[in-house]
């Protein structure tokens, strides 16, 4: 439903006069409260759920599989797939999401924690559902996929191959794995999941967690990976039809520097419902 | 278990034909007010009814036939029912909305309140799309434009229609309207503007009418629009209050809502009728924005912010909560700190103590 001029004007100017002013009188880097769990779905490695304050709801569960690779190959197996609920398969948000996240994800994901033995690794899958969304779903896509990433777990081998480095078992054994579904590690152990944070970007400002409303009068989107406490990538978003595709260096250095600051509350927010 | 019997049909027959329907003293009220109570917990043994008619509804579910009643009791005509709840057992009463029938009972078909008008039953549902009526204060956007008519969404089942000759145009009331405005319908109203109007007729398969005929009514600007369910608005003579803080809440009654900056509305003004058609100009249907304060945007963001709290925590919206919300919010600095939902709670809460009585 588009907006009246007068609505559209009362929100833009609201957004970026200094100090700006949200319709919700949130500041900019305020979240509205979410509904999180994780380990929701008994048959998945990992899962999580994210409810949002205006109904957005996501499920993502991760499944890894046991695949043989090439001897020496460092290849990361990821795949990053998600439905949205209302829109077409292949619609180009969901490519968005689908991509980013899968990018992010390999290029933070280090080989050897996949490794099972050398001829055999892990493959990961990371399935998303986005039930309903009403404002943009890549950062609730990204943080339900995060929390179900740290709640992810790989098993074990069994025992009596464990400690035993013999290459000839290696090379020929298919892994057996405990049957104790307790004995099993972390992936993210000691590695942290990747984020992507979207900010819209209105006059200088920059805010997070946009509702629908403030995506519809804004300049563009900007979001960023954020990993391992940096910003390690920037894309542009179009949030609208007639979107800003070109920021000056300035407002982007600035809004790299917003959404690095809402991607660490986040993070530590997240890490707060895991326990270990 | 001890069974509640109840009025036979015969009595209510009686007393209904003998007239006793008239309204009860406060006395009475309470005394049916605790045989309800005394039987929702059956503790007491079964009081001797008189003829109070407040007591129509039979929940005794005798439907096995043994005797057994798994509900009983007897419920006032405020009860609230779930879809597939018995609502009366007794075939006189006609049926309304929100009922069906299976042989001689007649069941809820959704959750909502038993309201009784005479020997008509019908369930007010507590959710669902707004039902428009006529002279209730609504707002509106437009959908679409079409021949000498507008489609405006004011969140019914069906889309309202706002007839040409329904609006104000700029030039005067009485104007006739000329095939030139009908070629430029889309320079006073076009797709995504928002307006308040009044229903003038409701059709027969529940589609609205609307008209704008007076300059209470019209294009919305300076201000946010935001909607809560249509159940929560409580219905009042008036659904236009100028709030402390110079803001403006168009409260319409199909839950969408309008706060705006407040300024002096060209019908306040005391015009007279004559007057009235040189000050109808254009700019009524214009699109511009006044300018507005970085203060008077903050109280707009808090009185939202007081109306979702309300929202939250299902309380009705009238004049007196949304005024006792904001005060209760200036507790708070920010605006932005009423997003949490125990501050609405909170909020709330303090609203239902401060408007009580």
């Amino acid at each position: 439903m588009p907006l009246s001029l007068a609505e559209e004007s009362f929100l833009n100017v609201s957004l970026s006069q200094r100090p700006p002013c949200r319709s919700d009188g949130r500041n900019q880097l305020q979240f509205r409260p979410i509904d999180a769990a994780a380990g929701i779905l008994p048959t998945t490695n990992g899962s999580a759920r994210i409810r949002l304050d205006d109904g957005g709801e996501c499920i993502v569960g991760v499944k890894a599989e046991v695949m043989t690779v090439s001897r020496g190959s460092d290849v990361v197996n990821v795949e990053v797939d998600c439905d949205i609920v209302g829109l077409p398969a292949n619609s180009p948000l969901q490519n968005l999401l689908c991509a980013t996240l899968e990018m992010a994800i390999k290029n933070a994901l280090p080989s050897r924690l996949l490794r099972i033995t050398n001829k055999y690794r892990y493959k990961i899958f990371v399935d998303g559902i986005i039930l309903d969304h009403v404002s943009h779903p890549l950062t609730l896509f990204s943080m339900t996929t995060y929390l179900a990433l740290l709640d992810t777990r790989l098993p074990r081998l069994a025992p009596d191959l464990v400690g035993n480095d013999n290459d000839d078992k290696d090379e020929i054994g298919i892994p057996q794995f405990s049957s104790d579904w307790a004995d099993a590690d972390r992936l993210c152990q000691n590695w942290s999941p990747p984020l992507v944070q979207l900010g819209i970007v209105v006059g200088k400002n920059v805010f997070v967690d946009a509702t629908g409303e403030e995506a519809e009068v804004s300049d563009g989107g900007l979001l960023t990976v954020w990993h391992d406490g940096r910003v390690v990538g920037v894309r542009v978003v179009k949030t609208r039809d007639s979107s800003k595709q070109v920021f000056s260096v300035s407002s982007i250095s600035n809004a790299v520097e917003v959404l690095a600051n809402a991607s660490r509350d986040i993070e530590k927010a997240l890490k707060g419902i895991i326990s270990y | 278990m001890p069974m509640l019997t109840v009025h036979t049909s015969t009595d209510l027959f009686s007393s209904s034909r003998l007239g006793h329907r008239a309204p009860r003293s406060a006395k009475e009220e309470l005394d049916s007010e605790d045989v309800v109570m005394s039987d929702a917990d059956s503790a007491e043994p079964e009081q001797e009814s008189d003829d109070d008619d407040d007591r129509i509804f039979s929940l005794d579910h005798t439907e096995t036939g043994d005797g057994d009643a798994r509900v009983t009791g007897v419920v006032k005509s405020r009860h609230i029912v779930t879809p597939g709840e018995l609502v009366t057992a007794e075939s006189m009463w006609m049926r309304g909305h929100g009922t069906y029938s299976v042989g001689l009972k007649s069941y809820s078909s959704v959750a909502g309140t038993i309201t009784r008008v005479n020997k008509l039953l019908s369930v007010a549902p507590l959710r669902g799309r707004y039902d428009p009526k006529i002279g209730d204060h609504v707002i509106g956007r437009i959908i679409d434009v079409g021949t000498r008519s507008w489609h405006v969404d004011i969140g019914a089942k069906q889309a309202a229609v706002l007839m040409l000759g329904s609006v104000n145009l700029p030039g005067g009331v009485q104007r006739r309207k000329s095939e030139s405005d009908e070629l430029q319908m889309r320079a006073f109203l076009k797709e995504g503007d928002l307006l308040n109007a009044e229903v003038q007729a409701v059709f027969t398969d529940g589609a609205a009418s609307l008209h704008t005929r007076s300059l209470n009514y019209g294009k919305l600007r300076n201000g946010y629009f935001f909607t809560i369910p249509s159940s929560l608005v409580v219905r009042s003579k008036y659904h236009t209050f100028e709030l402390p803080g110079g803001v403006d809440l168009v409260l319409g009654v199909n839950g969408y809502i309008w706060l705006r900056k407040h300024t002096q509305q060209l019908g306040e003004q005391g015009v007279s009728i004559t007057r009235l058609a040189e000050e109808a100009g254009w700019e009524i249907y214009s699109d511009e924005n006044e300018y507005i304060s970085p203060s008077i945007r903050e109280n707009i963001a808090r009185y939202a912010n007081a109306v979702k709290a309300l929202r939250y925590c299902e309380v009705g919206v009238n004049e007196a909560r949304v005024i006792a919300a904001y005060e209760a919010s200036k507790e708070y600095r920010s605006p932005g700190e009423m997003i949490e939902n125990d501050v609405k709670k909170r909020i709330a809460k303090h609203v239902l103590l401060a408007t009580k009585g």
